[in-house]
């Protein structure tokens, strides 16, 4: 499962580890995360989010 | 040889990183975090939620409890430090004690910036940087009022939002001409007056504060040209200056922050910097993601491994309610073209060098552009609207 990092602020959401103080169990895909999901360190909403190595691919 | 004593300065987002970077890179890393914080950490730049009871101040912690134990990161809270001095590689605690280190850390972070106007002492003139901030300010909104903001600048406006949420009438004070002059054209800063005059924010433009009188009831607030406005509450949000003390008095080279070399290396051997008191070339960032990315570059270092920060994307988003104001890259840059264009609340400002690079741009209201604009800026590819 892909990482996603937050666009506003570089958090990195990890399925691997999901969101646990947001009420997220490890192993939910971030497709999964509920609409009502927000980045827990700046607020931004999901379409916020970009699959990380597409990120970091953008970088020379 | 003995495990690396790793000591952070500061629990927020840069130490924390750091701290995460060092055990990531050392799994036998000794890693202690002081910081005068008695709350854990949490999600300052959101502060605003806890200012009008969007949420409360366990909604913005970032960790759950037992996740330093796990990460065996001591945490020591409500813990004050007095000096560092590098030459013996020791931290000196408020109360007497004295900490060694085999690598320190200063992510201190900054204070907010209060102009010497008279009464800017006064207790009816507060500041947002803490969660204790932020419930103090909620405390003194139940009773409502007229509140007065100082800067309208991106935290200025947002908390500005948020204490009209919170019951006051709000003023915004600003000495440019228009709202977010370093993020935002003056056809941009209009969109926004507009809209958030429309929920109840006034804007005193091209204005400055000249002083503030306490009295027997409000506050009197006197602004540039002799008239005054009552202000049960005056909140100056007038940017923040990095903490550079501790450094200072050990001797660390310090100019606006603290400088720091690309692997976030200080003066002094032993000692880095990251976060809102670092300075990184020529470059104050003051912002969530590049302390982040400051954080986990210096923990890096710190445990040993090559590290090589070329600096971070400026970009920063406000959100008002349900509109978003998105800025990226220094609209006082110099540019060779722009397109702009307001359709309703909404605008767009971009700005390019002669071979399209954004040099430039802000976003109101429709967002639709911004991923593709972070994207292009992170690339230093010219852009091209989708």
């Amino acid at each position: 499962m892909k990482k996603y990092v937050c666009l506003v602020c570089g958090y990195v959401y990890d399925p691997a580890v999901g969101d646990p103080v947001g009420g997220i169990p490890a192993g939910t895909a971030f497709e999964d995360l509920p609409d009502s999901w927000v980045c827990p360190e700046c607020g931004a909403a999901k379409e916020m989010f970009e699959p990380e190595e597409a990120q970091a691919g953008a970088v020379p | 040889m003995s495990a690396r004593d790793c000591v952070v300065v500061g629990g927020g987002v840069a130490g924390t990183e750091a701290a995460v970077a060092i055990r990531a890179k050392d799994p036998d890393a000794r890693i202690r975090i002081l910081t005068d914080e008695t709350w854990p950490y949490y999600a300052r730049i959101r502060l605003g939620e806890v200012v009008d009871g969007r949420i409360a101040p366990e909604g913005l912690f970032l960790r759950l409890p037992g996740w330093y134990e796990d990460q065996r990161i001591e945490v020591q809270g409500g813990v004050r430090v007095e000096r560092i001095d590098p030459a013996r590689a020791q931290v000196a605690v408020e109360g007497g004690g004295r900490l060694s280190y085999d690598a320190l850390l200063l992510a201190v972070g900054a204070t907010p910036f209060v102009p010497p106007f008279p009464g800017a002492d006064l207790p009816v003139v507060a500041t947002l940087r803490r969660m204790d901030d932020a419930l103090e300010l909620k405390r003194r909104a139940q009773k409502g009022g007229a509140c007065v903001v100082v800067g309208g600048g991106l935290l200025g406006l947002e908390l500005a939002v948020s204490l009209a949420g919170a019951g006051f009438r709000a003023t915004v004070i600003e000495a440019a001409p228009w709202l977010l002059p370093r993020q935002v054209d003056a056809a941009g800063g209009e969109v926004l007056r507009e809209v958030l005059h429309r929920r109840g924010v006034d804007f005193r433009l091209a204005s400055g504060v000249e002083g503030v009188e306490a009295g027997a009831g409000a506050a009197r607030v006197t602004v540039k040209g002799g008239q005054s406005l009552p202000a049960d509450l005056v909140v100056v949000s007038a940017g923040v200056r990095p903490d550079v003390a501790l450094a200072r008095e050990a001797g660390v080279a310090v100019d606006k922050g603290i400088v720091v070399d690309d692997a976030l290396r200080t003066s002094a051997a032993g000692v880095w910097a990251a976060g809102d008191c670092a300075q990184h070339r020529t470059g104050l960032y003051g912002f969530w993601s590049a302390n982040g990315e400051q954080g986990k570059a210096a923990g890096a270092s710190m445990a040993g491994a090559p590290v090589a920060y070329a600096g971070s994307v400026r970009q920063s988003t406000l959100k008002v309610g349900d509109m978003a104001v998105f800025g990226i890259g220094d609209l006082s840059a110099p540019f060779a073209r722009q397109e702009s264009a307001r359709d309703g609340d909404a605008y767009r400002c971009i700005r390019m060098d002669e071979a399209g690079r954004v040099t430039g741009a802000v976003l109101i209201g429709d967002m639709a552009e911004r991923k593709a604009l972070v994207l292009a800026s992170m690339s230093g590819r010219p852009y091209r609207a989708a």
